[in-house]
């Protein structure tokens, strides 16, 4: 349950954002959760409610991007997309890959108010 | 009179206040959710290399033998002062346990949390103060999931599997797998007992890890404790 740990930090920048920049909420929120990023988006969902209770971000807007798992095969030199992370590259079958997409774990954009 | 900062009503007609600001804004932030845990853990691993200390994060799933391989280690390493950090939701045991060895340890006890975090680590060298050129051990919460997202400024992660679980643990949980150096195959004196293919959980672990390398140990025979305390020795040599 390490997504109530993920939701607090949000919380936390959200706090420092809006009284950085003077302003009183956060009106709605985007953030980039890659699918091979270790966050299970049921249990995110499960916190969230619970964690943004009497912040900033109470009645935000919340918009989750979530960039699937790309990687090049560092043998072939293919992109793919990975469906699990133990996937092989589909043209060679080797699994030495670098996953250049779908790590993120970040907040995009706030729109504060 | 302006209820956020109490200026009179003449002078907030003549500044510009922000806080009464109506103007909807975007802010693009592009931020780590993880920073602050990213951050705490890099200056932890700089007060680490300073002072030429080897910090090894011992992850695994419960009852993996996390503990009982450490007591073991503590006594073959007897020439290198060395210091526990251990860490589980309740109870003092396994710290009462690493302290019957002689090594000092300091014992965090997440409460509801499923994992350490930097800052934990960071409150622990504190009380251990550990000399220069040791080796810390941290032994993190028994949890094969939350762990693997937190840095704690460790220079090698090392799960460990024992013989006694599924052989497909590394597929079922990749990101620990994936974010270790080491794998420690345990209780391998277990193995005439079980139904435990070594050659196909190394197969499945170096799917999701292909730089993973292996020492199969137990920690009740002692099978290979000396090529693990081999490794960590040559770690403590080798600047890392």
């Amino acid at each position: 349950m390490h997504e109530l740990t993920v939701v607090q930090q949000i919380v936390k920048i959200a706090d420092e954002t809006v009284l950085k920049e003077q302003a009183r909420k956060v009106l709605n929120i985007t953030l980039e959760i890659g699918e091979c990023s270790g966050i299970e988006m049921g249990a995110f969902d499960f916190a969230w409610p619970i964690a943004v209770r009497d912040s900033v971000l109470e009645y935000a807007d919340l918009k989750v991007i979530r960039p699937k798992a790309r990687a090049e095969c560092q043998q072939c030199f293919s992109s793919f997309t990975k469906h699990q992370p133990y996937d092989p590259c589909p043209k060679c079958g080797s699994f030495i890959h670098h996953l250049y997409q779908g790590n993120e774990l970040k907040i995009k954009s706030m729109n504060i108010i | 009179m302006c209820a956020t900062c109490g200026c009179s009503d003449q002078a907030s007609d003549q500044v510009i206040h922000n806080h009464h600001s109506s103007r909807q804004r975007e802010i693009n932030l592009e931020k780590d959710i993880l920073q602050e845990n990213n951050l705490r853990a890099q200056r932890n691993r700089g007060y680490f290399e300073a002072k030429n200390i080897f910090a090894v994060n011992l992850v695994s799933s419960p009852g993996s033998g996390k503990t009982a391989l450490l007591e073991r280690t503590i006594a073959l390493l007897d020439d290198v002062p060395l210091y526990v950090i251990e860490g589980d939701q309740q109870t003092t045991n396994d710290a009462d346990r690493i302290k019957r060895t002689g090594a000092p340890v300091v014992q965090i006890n997440t409460g509801n949390g499923c994992h350490l975090d930097a800052e934990m680590i960071h409150q622990a060298l504190h009380q251990l103060e550990p000399v220069d050129h040791s080796l810390v051990f941290i032994e993190n919460v028994g949890n094969l999931v939350c762990p693997a997202l937190f840095d704690l400024g460790e220079a090698h992660r090392v799960v460990i599997m024992s013989v006694t679980e599924g052989e497909d643990k590394p597929l079922k949980y990749p990101n620990m797998f994936a974010t270790s150096q080491l794998c420690l195959i345990n209780k391998t004196d277990l193995l005439p007992y079980v139904d435990f293919d070594v050659e196909r959980s190394k197969n499945y672990a170096l799917q999701v890890n292909p730089s993973l390398k292996f020492i199969e140990t137990s920690a009740t025979d002692g099978t290979n404790l000396s090529k693990w305390c081999e490794w960590l020795n040559h770690h403590l040599r080798v600047p890392h």
